[in-house]
C-alpha cells in the first residue's frame, strides 16, 4: 500500500498557513479581550470616579437634605455620554433626588444594592448594551467624643454614612468601539496573514522548494542509474548542505560505480572460470567464462548445489579435500576433472577461498576453475621433449667418438684388405666381416645421430613423389609377395628441401615397420599431398607446429595397429614392441628426429586390428628440381695436395694411407693452430684441406674462418663425426666446399674430395 | 531575715522609720483614684498636671483596660479620698458611684451626665469664656457688632448666657440659632449669614459638625465673616482666632481641688470653676484673605500660624 504523497512545501506552506491564521486569531482575540477589559477597567474606573466624586460633593445635600444642591450636581455629573443616571439616597434607601437619560428613576434602593460594597460596579442587562451600576456611601464625619471638637485626634471623626449615590453607566459606547475594533483588528489579521504567506510563499520556494525539486530530480535520475548528478544550490541552509553531500555521495557511488564495473568487467571477462556459492554452497553466481567452460547455462547452474556441480563421487580423494576446503574457510587449490553437460570433461585447477564480511563471517565462498587440459598436455609433451633432448645429447655424444673408432677400424680394414689383395686367405674373411661390421655400427650411430636430428648437412630440393617411387621401386622387389603396394601420388606435388639420404632411411625405417606390422601380408599404401596447416590445425598437434603449406607423404598399413599407450610412446627412443634381438627401438625415434629436424612433424593414427597410418609433413619448398650426373673423369688420378686436420693421429695416418694410392699429397695436421702454420709455410701449396669440426684448441669453427680470411681462395671439406648443427650451416654457408660424415668409407671420401676439387 | 539580725538590722529599721515620718507628702492621709485615658495626649498632659500638682498617692485606672463594673471592684479594694476623671468617657465610668467625692476635668458638660450625684462632683469645666475670645476678636477687628451663633440648648444655654453678658460689655450683639439636630445646623448658620459680622463657635456636639463646620469656614470666606474657635484644631482649619486651653494647667487645677477634699473639705462646698490658662492662636492667611490687619500689640500676645 503506498502512502499518499505530500510535499514538504505544500505541508509547510499550509503549516504555516494555518500556523499564521491561529496566531493571528489568538493575538487579535488577545487583544480584543484585552482592549474590551481595558475599555471597562477604565469605564469601571470612572464609574468609581464618578460615583465616589458625587458621594463626596453631595455630602452636604444629603446631609441638610438640599435638593437643588444634588441636582445641579447630578446634572454636572450627566454631561458625562455614558452615563444614564445619577440619584441620590438617604440611609434608608429611600429617593432624595436624582436624573435619569431614559425611564424612571427608582423610588427605593434595594437591599442587594444598599449591601453592595462601596464602590463596587454591577453589571445589569440594559436594552443597547450592558449597564454598569456604582452605588457610593454618602458619608460624613461625626464626632465621637467631646474632646474631637478640640482636638484633632487619631480615630476621631467618626465617619457615618448619611446615605448612597447610584451612577449606572452604559456599555454602549464600549461595544461600538469593540465593533469597530473587530473590525480593524480582523483587517489587520487578514493583511498580516497574507503578508506572512506571501512572504513565507517566496522564502520557501527559494530557500526549499526550488532546492528540494532538484535534489528530488538528481535522486531519481540517479535512480534510474544516472549517476552523473551535480546540483547546484546556492543556499547555505541544510538543503544546501544537504546538496554537497548528496554531490560527494554520487561522486563516491560513481566512484564505486567506476571500481564495481572494473571488478564485474573483469569478473565477466576473465578466461578463468568464477564461481560463487553461498554459505550453503548453493551457487549464486557464475561469469561467462565458466559457462563456457562447462557448456552450462548460468540459469540451469544458479541455486544448485556447488558439490553436486563437481559431481563429488567421482572424484575420489579430492571429493573429500574438495569438501573439507569448502568448510575450513581457507583458500585451497585442487586439481580436479570436470564433466561437462555434454558429458566430456576436461582437467581444472579449482581455487576455493572464503568472503568474509566485515566481522569477519564467512559470507560467500569463491570458486574459481581454470581448463589445464592443455597446459597439463603441454607440460606433458615438454617433459617428453626434454627426455627426448637428453637422449638425443646422450647420443650424440657416443656417436662423436664411436664414429672416430668407427673411422679407424673400417679405415685400416679396407687397407688392410687392400694389403691382402683379395687373396682369399682367411685374414681377407676375417678383415670382410670387420669391415661389414663396421658399417652396420656406422648405421647405428647415423640413426642415432638422426633421432639427436643431428646429421641433416645436406639440403637440397627434392621431390617426394621421386623418394616414394625410389622406394616402393626397392620395396617391391625385396618385400613379402603377399604385401601389396600401392601409391597415390599427387601430381606435380612441390619440392621439399631435405636431406634425401635420411628421408630415404625415414621411408625405409616406416616401410619395414609396417611390414613386421603385417606378418600374414596386407597393403602398404603410400600417399603424398599438399595441405595447408593453420593455426588452429597447428595447436592441435602433440609437437610445436608452424602453420603453413606444408608436403604430406602418408604410409599405411593394414597390420595389427597399435593400443593407445603404445602410440603415445611410440617415438621413445630404446620403446620397442618387437622381441628382444629384432628392433633396437630406435628406428622411429630416428624417424622422429629427421623430420623434426628438417622443420616438419610426423602424426601416427592406429586402430588396434585396422592399422596404422603415419604422416609425415614437410614444409613446401619454392625451388625446383636440379639434376646432377657425376662425369667419369672424377675417376681419374689427382695430383692435389690435401692438407687432412685431425686430433685423432690414427685418423691422420689413415688418411693419409688411404688417399696418398689415388695420387693424392697427403700433408696432416694435429690442430687448427697447426693448420695455419703449414698454410703459412706453403710448402707445398695445398689444394684443400679436409678438416674435423670438434678439435681441442682453436677448434674446426675458428680455424675455418681464419683460413678463409687469410686465404678466401682455398677449398676446405669439412667433417665431423657429430657436430653442432647450427655450427655446420653456418660454415657450408660461409664458403666451405662440402662435408663429410664421418666414419669415412674411401669411396664416399674420394668422391667428396674430388667433387669439391673440381667444384 | 538577716538583714534584721544583730546591729545592722537594728539601723536599717531605724533608718527605715525615719526616712517614713520625715516625707514631706505624709501630710495627705488617703489615696486618689485617676480614671484615665492617658494613650490620648491631651488626657495625658491632664494627667501628668495633675500628678504634678497634687503630690499625694495616687492610683491610675486606664479605662482601655476596666470597663465600668471591673473599675468598681479595683475602687473597692482601697478607700480613695476621691477621684480624678479626667475626660468624659472616665466620669461615665464613676458617675454611679455613690459616697465618694468626684473631681471631673476636660469635661464640657459634666453635670449633663445621668446619674450624676450634684452634691459629690466638683472639678474644672471645659468652658472657654466667652469673654475672653471676644475681647480678642474686638482687638483683631473692631468693627465687628454682631456674632452669630449657633447651638443645641442642651448642651450650651448655660454657657451662652454668661457670653450674652460677656458680649454686652464689649458691645457686641449676640445672634443666636438653636438646633436640635446636627443636620440642622448648615442650615442655621446659612440663616445667620446676611445678619452677623462674625461667628462665634461654642463647644457644641450638635451645633458643631464636620458638615456645618465645613460649610461655615467655606462661607467666611465667601462672605468675609471672621469665625472665632475655641482650639487651636479651628485656626489650622481656617478659623481666624481661637483661645485654647492649657491640659496640664487643668490637671494642675484638679489636683488642687481634689487636695481641698483630701484635706477634708466637704465635696458639696467645692464648686466647678473655669480653665485659668490659654494659649490664643491667630491665621495670618486668613486674616489676609478677610482683609484683616492684626496689630502688633496683639501680635505679641498670640501664636501665628502661617499655612
Amino acid at each position: 500500500m503506498t502512502r499518499p504523497f505530500r510535499s514538504i512545501y505544500t505541508t509547510v506552506l499550509l503549516g504555516v498557513i494555518f500556523l499564521v491564521f491561529v496566531l493571528s486569531a489568538i493575538i487579535t482575540s488577545f487583544f480584543l479581550w484585552e482592549g474590551r477589559n481595558i475599555q471597562e477597567e477604565e469605564l469601571v474606573k470612572r464609574g468609581d470616579f464618578f460615583a465616589s466624586r458625587t458621594a463626596l460633593l453631595g455630602e452636604l445635600g444629603v446631609f441638610s437634605g438640599n435638593r437643588e444642591l444634588l441636582l445641579s450636581l447630578c446634572g454636572n455629573v450627566m454631561s458625562d455620554a455614558d452615563i444614564v443616571e445619577v440619584s441620590f439616597y438617604d440611609n434608608n434607601g429611600r429617593l432624595i433626588t436624582g436624573k435619569r437619560s431614559k425611564g424612571d428613576i427608582r423610588e427605593q434602593l434595594s437591599e442587594e444594592e444598599m449591601a453592595m460594597p462601596a464602590n463596587r460596579k454591577k453589571s445589569l442587562p440594559g436594552n443597547d448594551a450592558k449597564h454598569y451600576l456604582f452605588m457610593a456611601p454618602v458619608q460624613t464625619k461625626m464626632h465621637a467624643s467631646e474632646l474631637d471638637l478640640f482636638n484633632e485626634l487619631p480615630g476621631s471623626n467618626q465617619l457615618s454614612t448619611i446615605g448612597w449615590t447610584r451612577v449606572e453607566m452604559s456599555g454602549k459606547t464600549i461595544a461600538m468601539k469593540n465593533r469597530e475594533m473587530v473590525r480593524r483588528s480582523l483587517l489587520i489579521a487578514v493583511v498580516l496573514t497574507l503578508a506572512v504567506v506571501a512572504l513565507t510563499y517566496l522564502f520557501l520556494r527559494g530557500q526549499i522548494r526550488r532546492p528540494l525539486k532538484q535534489l528530488v530530480a538528481a535522486v531519481e535520475e540517479m535512480g534510474q542509474g544516472k549517476l552523473d548528478q551535480k546540483i547546484e544550490i546556492p543556499v547555505s541552509n541544510e538543503i544546501g548542505i544537504l546538496a554537497e553531500e548528496f554531490n560527494r555521495m554520487a561522486d563516491a557511488l560513481r566512484e564505486r560505480e567506476v571500481q564495481l564495473l572494473r571488478l564485474a568487467k573483469a569478473v565477466e571477462g576473465a578466461n578463468e572460470g568464477i564461481l560463487i556459492a553461498d554459505p550453503q554452497h548453493r551457487v549464486v553466481y557464475v561469469n561467462p567464462a565458466f559457462e563456457r567452460m562447462t557448456l552450462r547455462e548460468r540459469n540451469e547452474v544458479l541455486g544448485s548445489s556447488l558439490i553436486e556441480y563437481i559431481d563429488c563421487d567421482k572424484q575420489g580423494d579430492h571429493c573429500e579435500q574438495f569438501k573439507a576446503a569448502l568448510e575450513e574457510g581457507k583458500p585451497h587449490i585442487l586439481e580436479i576433472t570436470i564433466t561437462r553437460k555434454d558429458n566430456s570433461a576436461f582437467l581444472a585447477e579449482i581455487s576455493i577461498s572464503p568472503i568474509f564480511n566485515e566481522k569477519g563471517e564467512k559470507i560467500y565462498t569463491r570458486l574459481v576453475e581454470r581448463d589445464i587440459t592443455e597446459k597439463d598436455r603441454l607440460e606433458k609433451s615438454l617433459m617428453h621433449s626434454q627426455k627426448m633432448e637428453a637422449v638425443g645429447t646422450l647420443a650424440g655424444g657416443i656417436a662423436h667418438d664411436f664414429n672416430n673408432v668407427l673411422n679407424g677400424i673400417i679405415g685400416y680394414a679396407t687397407l688392410a684388405m687392400d694389403s691382402l689383395k683379395g687373396d682369399g686367405s682367411k685374414a681377407q674373411k676375417h678383415l670382410t666381416t670387420i669391415d661389414s661390421l663396421g658399417r652396420r655400427a656406422a648405421g647405428l650411430t647415423q640413426q642415432l645421430l638422426g633421432f639427436a636430428r643431428r646429421g641433416k648437412y645436406r639440403s637440397e630440393p627434392l621431390s617426394l613423389n621421386l623418394l616414394a617411387d625410389e622406394v616402393t621401386a626397392l620395396l617391391s622387389e625385396t618385400l613379402d609377395r603377399r604385401i601389396n603396394i600401392v601409391r597415390h601420388l599427387a601430381p606435380e606435388l612441390p619440392l621439399v628441401k631435405a636431406d634425401g639420404n635420411q628421408l630415404h632411411q625415414v621411408l625405409l625405417n616406416l616401410s619395414l615397420n609396417a611390414r613386421d606390422a603385417m606378418p600374414e601380408g596386407g597393403t602398404l599404401t603410400f600417399k603424398t599431398d599438399v595441405i595447408l596447416v593453420d593455426r588452429k590445425a597447428a595447436d592441435k598437434y602433440k609437437y610445436e607446429v608452424n602453420p603453413g603449406w606444408y608436403v604430406q607423404l602418408s604410409i599405411s598399413d593394414t597390420g595389427h595397429g597399435m593400443n593407445k599407450e603404445t602410440v603415445e610412446r611410440i617415438f621413445e627412443p630404446f620403446f620397442t614392441t618387437k622381441e628382444p634381438g629384432k628392433g633396437t627401438g630406435l628406428g622411429l625415434a630416428m624417424v622422429y628426429g629427421i623430420i623434426k629436424n628438417h622443420g616438419g612433424f610426423i602424426s601416427v593414427y592406429s586402430v588396434p586390428g585396422t592399422g596404422t597410418t603415419f604422416k609425415i609433413y614437410l614444409p613446401r619448398a619454392e625451388e625446383t628440381l636440379k639434376t646432377h650426373t657425376v662425369s667419369k673423369e672424377e675417376k681419374r688420378m689427382a695430383n692435389e695436395t690435401i692438407l687432412v686436420v685431425d686430433d685423432e693421429s690414427f685418423i691422420r695416418d689413415m688418411l693419409e694411407e688411404m688417399l696418398t694410392p689415388f695420387g693424392y699429397t697427403v700433408l696432416a695436421a694435429e690442430s687448427g693452430e697447426a693448420c695455419l702454420e703449414m698454410l703459412t709455410a706453403n710448402q707445398p701449396p695445398v689444394d684443400i684441406v679436409l678438416m674435423d669440426l670438434i678439435m681441442p684448441g682453436m677448434g674446426g669453427k675458428k680455424a675455418f674462418a681464419k683460413i678463409k680470411e687469410i686465404y678466401p681462395g682455398i677449398r676446405i671439406l669439412i667433417s665431423s663425426g657429430y657436430g653442432d648443427e647450427e655450427d655446420v650451416r653456418d660454415i657450408l654457408s660461409s664458403g666451405a666446399s662440402g662435408f663429410v660424415q664421418k666414419p669415412y668409407f674411401r669411396d664416399q671420401l674420394v668422391e667428396g674430395i674430388r667433387r669439391a676439387l673440381d667444384a | 531575715m538577716h538583714l534584721l539580725t544583730g546591729n545592722r538590722g537594728f539601723i536599717f529599721a531605724t533608718i527605715l522609720l525615719l526616712s517614713v515620718f520625715l516625707h514631706p507628702l505624709r501630710s495627705l492621709a488617703a489615696p486618689v483614684a485617676v480614671i484615665v485615658d492617658s494613650s490620648l495626649k491631651p488626657y495625658a498632659e491632664a494627667l501628668a498636671g495633675f500628678k504634678e500638682e497634687f503630690r499625694g498617692e495616687v492610683d491610675v485606672f486606664e479605662t482601655t483596660k476596666y470597663n465600668a463594673s471591673s473599675l468598681a471592684r479595683m475602687l473597692d479594694k482601697r478607700e480613695y479620698a476621691a477621684i480624678a476623671a479626667i475626660g468624659a468617657e472616665p466620669l461615665k465610668n464613676v458617675a454611679g458611684l455613690k459616697g465618694i467625692p468626684i473631681v471631673t476635668g476636660m469635661v464640657v458638660n459634666p453635670l449633663a451626665f445621668p446619674d450624676i450625684d450634684r452634691s459629690g462632683i466638683s472639678g474644672v469645666t471645659l468652658t472657654i469664656p466667652p469673654l475672653a475670645s471676644l475681647r480678642t476678636l474686638k482687638q483683631i477687628a473692631p468693627s465687628v457688632r454682631r456674632v452669630g451663633v449657633v447651638y443645641n440648648p442642651a448642651q450650651s444655654s448655660q454657657l451662652l448666657r454668661e457670653a450674652m453678658k460677656d458680649a454686652a460689655s464689649l458691645e457686641i450683639e449676640l445672634i443666636m440659632r438653636s438646633v436640635e439636630t446636627p443636620n440642622q445646623a448648615v442650615d442655621a448658620f446659612k440663616s445667620l449669614e446676611s445678619h452677623v459680622d462674625a461667628f462665634l463657635l461654642v463647644p457644641d456636639m450638635v451645633a458643631i459638625n464636620a458638615v456645618s463646620l465645613d460649610y461655615l469656614l467655606l462661607s467666611s470666606f465667601r462672605h468675609r465673616l471672621p469665625v472665632v474657635g475655641f482650639s487651636s484644631k479651628y485656626v489650622k482649619m481656617g478659623a481666624l482666632l481661637s483661645l485654647s486651653f492649657d491640659e496640664r494647667d487643668i490637671g494642675r487645677q484638679m489636683a488642687e481641688i481634689a487636695r481641698r477634699i483630701v484635706q477634708g473639705e466637704p465635696a458639696k462646698s467645692v464648686l466647678f470653676v473655669h480653665p485659668r490658662k490659654f494659649s490664643i492662636d491667630v491665621n495670618s492667611r486668613t486674616a489676609e484673605s478677610l482683609g484683616i490687619t492684626i496689630p502688633a500689640k496683639v501680635l505679641k500676645e498670640v501664636n501665628v500660624y502661617t499655612p
